[in-house]
């Protein structure tokens, strides 16, 4: 695709009336997937997802028909032992929770179905008889449709026993978690389902071996699921047509913050920030730093307006492209303020488990208000620099990668500011640079 | 909790180092709320009782269940173990939780392969029934999973929604992280916090009683593309000012319930709860809820555009495509 356009396809049914109920869904050419896959060999429909290109949508862009053929299967005609003897689960991480991220929600809200179908298809795949939704806790409307359309597809016999008779069984459970952003991390979320902590697993083992219940498990993110369907109608040549060559498909980018309409735009991975201010009527005011998926995606700049956004492009640009979760912020934004917020929440929201972002983060959020309060000095700067390379790397989890990534990427781009916060005497300018409200 | 001035500046967290952590604000080296495993992190995780701070305004009265429930000091481990024997048999009374409640938490076991899974839902019960986790909470959760009191405890103090003191008719939870704050979030909660005249996790009003109000800010609230955004109950209200705020929480003392942008008509947190717990009650009272309304314009906006614009993504063939054969292997 040469001209770069919008190409719904997961929000395609978004404005329907009522898109949220079984009827709408299936009228919209809703459950033809699963009739198509209930009757294939499950191999080759993770091999269709394979050779779709796939990649996770909860952050990391993991390839998702991988992952399934991980899951251990048992040689047809043998005895399954070890891990391929336990039963397979499937968990759908609906725990959106990444700073900026605003994707899932809407998506579960308004096509609750797609992601029920996506679930049916998938455990199909994995062989899975038992799938859990872990949705976040916050979002009860969120949880209120994934229930009921959970009850709808139970009534039409899409889920239950021998399912349009196929045979198969599969039973969904949808979980609501109790406010914990490293519950989105997936082997925390693991234990959170289990009724713990929701701190994170060393791996290996991995979840596809030793997963839910120490049980082989995919965890997969919702808007992956949600794609499943859409590749088993169209084909992987089709979803190739969207995107570039190792990031394919649509995606939903969230865009928020001082731009003149902010929502949700799906277009083809690889999609610019130029092109997305477009489509969404351009700027409030000066663009000064954004961000490609989410606060644990390095800041960018103005300079930064034509890198693709796949997960190739935002890495060469020294970003990652995260959830797509699109922050776009204007010249009355302070990049200190925004990165003391950010490390605020990266500091509530540490586990606690390893140390170098328990303290860490705790650390940086006293330096970051120190400077935010002017007290800062210079020499803070470095300070702060060398604190992150102490948790980059060196965390149990993710989560530590992620906190340091605003303050790395603010300093990369706006030292100066950081450094004009100390040189300014205590007290004065308090309110322009603590605001940070300005609209 | 957090003593100092709410409003001083326009970003009330700046002012105060420890706002967020408000358990452990009187110690500067325990870091995270969520460490309570850590021996500096106090004495207690449910300072609720013994360590309420004398001139917190929001609390007035506390419910008879607590009272009777002489705090067991949550054993969480090696912080108690010098007080309190972390297995002394709890006297704490389960029987505030009547029969519906009881065969509630039997129906959210039966839903999981393995009972400890239920812990969660089982806390949310819990907050449904008895406005927070109260020690017989705690104790109701161990009983059931045969877990200790510890245990449950060390779970409960980990997750943000689950509140140690008894909370308002009400909850509502404003959005400060950095987007929505940049965008107004920070002094929206500033008003709230003025107006309501209660800080982080404090109550307006007697909790539980009609109007009362528990205030908190929150964390990304995944509906940045709304900002700034607030919820009550965990239902939306959308693209807040200040002004739509106060007005907001001003009706809800009135005994009101203004809709929400996105959700289901406005109930009490602990109806919403007893949702989280899996039970939304009569199946059309489930339809009816399911039907509040959801798409914002700013969900709909990219949708809308490329209907404008007669953009489609490239068309399916008319037929599903036959699955790819197995590549090698096996
Ligand atoms: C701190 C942290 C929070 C995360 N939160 C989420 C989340 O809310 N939703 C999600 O899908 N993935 C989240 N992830 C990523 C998951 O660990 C995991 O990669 C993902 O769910 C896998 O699904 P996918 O392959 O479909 O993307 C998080 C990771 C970390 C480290
Ligand atoms: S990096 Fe360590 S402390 Fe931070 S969330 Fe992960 S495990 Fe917990
Ligand atoms: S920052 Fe407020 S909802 Fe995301």
């Amino acid at each position: 695709m040469t001209e770069r356009t919008l190409t719904p396809v997961l929000t395609r049914r978004w404005a329907a009336p009522k898109s949220w109920t079984i009827d709408t869904y299936t009228r919209l050419d809703g459950y033809t997937a699963l009739r198509t896959a209930l009757a294939a060999d499950p191999d080759r429909l993770i091999q269709l997802i394979k050779d779709s290109g796939l990649r996770g949508r909860g952050g990391a862009g993991f390839p998702t028909g991988m992952k399934w053929g991980f899951i251990p299967q048992a040689k047809p005609g043998e005895q399954p032992t070890g891990p391929a003897a336990k039963p397979t689960y499937l968990v759908i991480n609906a725990d959106e929770g990444e700073p900026g991220t605003c994707k899932d929600v809407p998506l579960m809200m308004a096509d609750p179905h797609s992601l029920v179908e996506g679930c049916i298809i998938t455990a199909y795949a994995i062989r899975a008889h038992r799938c859990f939704i872990y949705v976040r806790g916050e979002v009860v409307h969120c949880l209120r449709r994934v229930h009921n359309a959970v009850n709808e597809a139970y009534a039409a016999g899409y889920l239950g026993k021998n399912i349009l008779g196929s045979g198969f069984d599969l039973d969904i459970v949808v979980h609501a978690g109790a406010g914990a952003y490293e519950a989105g991390e997936e082997t925390a979320l693991l234990n959170s389902l289990e009724g713990f902590r929701a701190e994170p697993r060393l791996k290996p083992p991995f979840p596809a071996t030793s997963g839910l219940y120490a049980a082989p498990t995919v965890v997969n993110n919702v808007e992956t699921i949600c794609t499943v369907p859409y590749i088993v109608n169209g084909g992987s040549e089709w979803f190739r047509m969207m995107g570039r060559e190792k990031s394919p498909g649509p995606k939903i980018y969230s865009i928020s913050g001082h731009v003149q309409r902010p929502g949700q735009y799906e277009a083809p991975l690889g999609t610019t920030l130029r092109e997305l201010l477009e489509l969404a009527g351009g700027t409030k005011g000066e663009l000064k730093f954004w961000t490609p998926g989410g606060s644990s995606t390095p800041l960018l700049t103005a300079k930064h307006l034509d890198v693709p956004l796949d997960f190739e492009g935002a890495a060469e640009a020294g970003s990652m492209l995260g959830t797509t979760a699109v922050m776009v912020f204007n010249t009355t934004v302070s990049v200190p303020w925004a990165v003391m917020k950010w490390t605020e929440f990266y500091e509530h929201e540490s586990c606690g488990k390893c140390t170098p972002c328990r303290e860490g983060t705790y650390w940086l959020t006293q330096i970051l208000q120190r400077m935010v309060r002017k007290e800062g000095t210079p020499s803070d700067v470095e300070t702060m620099l060398d604190v992150c390379d102490n948790i980059f790397g060196r965390s149990f989890c993710a989560l530590g990668d992620g906190a340091v990534s605003p303050i790395r990427s603010g300093i990369k781009y706006f030292r100066q500011e950081f450094l004009d916060l100390c040189a300014q005497q205590p007290g004065q300018h308090k309110q322009a640079v603590l605001s940070g409200s300005a609209r | 909790m957090s003593s100092e001035e709410p409003l001083a500046g326009s970003s009330v967290n700046s002012e105060e180092p420890l706002a967020d952590s408000s358990m452990n604000s009187e110690e500067p080296l325990a870091g995270s709320s969520m460490n309570s495993e850590e021996p500096l992190a106090g004495s207690s995780m449910y300072p609720a009782d013994h360590d309420e701070p004398v001139g917190t305004p929001a609390f007035t009265a506390r419910p008879v269940a607590a009272e009777a429930a002489p705090d067991q000091a949550a054993p969480t481990t090696l912080s108690t173990a010098q007080d309190v024997p972390v297995e002394r048999p709890v006297q704490v009374d389960t029987g505030v939780f009547d029969e519906l409640t009881r065969q509630r938490a039997r129906e959210i076991i039966a839903r999981y392969p393995q009972s400890r899974s239920a812990l969660l839902p089982l806390l949310h019960l819990v907050q449904s029934a008895e406005g927070y986790v109260s020690q017989a909470g705690i104790s109701f959760c161990a009983e059931l999973l045969e877990l200790t009191t510890a245990e449950v405890s060390t779970v409960a103090t980990f997750y943000t929604m689950f509140k140690r003191r008894p909370s308002g008719e009400h909850l509502v939870s404003v959005c400060t992280n950095t987007l929505c704050a940049a965008l107004g979030g920070d002094e929206i909660y500033a008003t709230l916090c003025k107006k309501l005249g209660v800080g982080h996790e404090e109550t307006a009003g007697r909790p539980g009683s009609p109007g009362s109000i528990t205030l908190e800010h929150a964390e990304c609230l995944a509906a940045c593309d709304l900002a700034p955004v607030l919820q009550v109950n965990y239902e939306f209200y959308d693209n807040q000012t200040p002004q739509s705020a106060v007005a907001l929480v001003e009706a809800l003392q009135r005994g009101e319930r203004p809709a929400p942008t996105r959700g289901a008509p406005l109930t009490d947190w602990r109806n919403t709860e007893l949702q989280l717990a899996g039970f939304f009650g009569e199946p059309q009272q489930l339809r009816d809820a399911v039907d509040g309304p959801s798409a914002a314009p700013e969900t709909l906006a990219g949708n809308r555009l490329a209907e404008e614009r007669g953009w489609q993504a490239p068309a399916m063939p008319d037929n599903p495509p036959p699955l790819p054969t197995v590549a090698e292997k096996k």
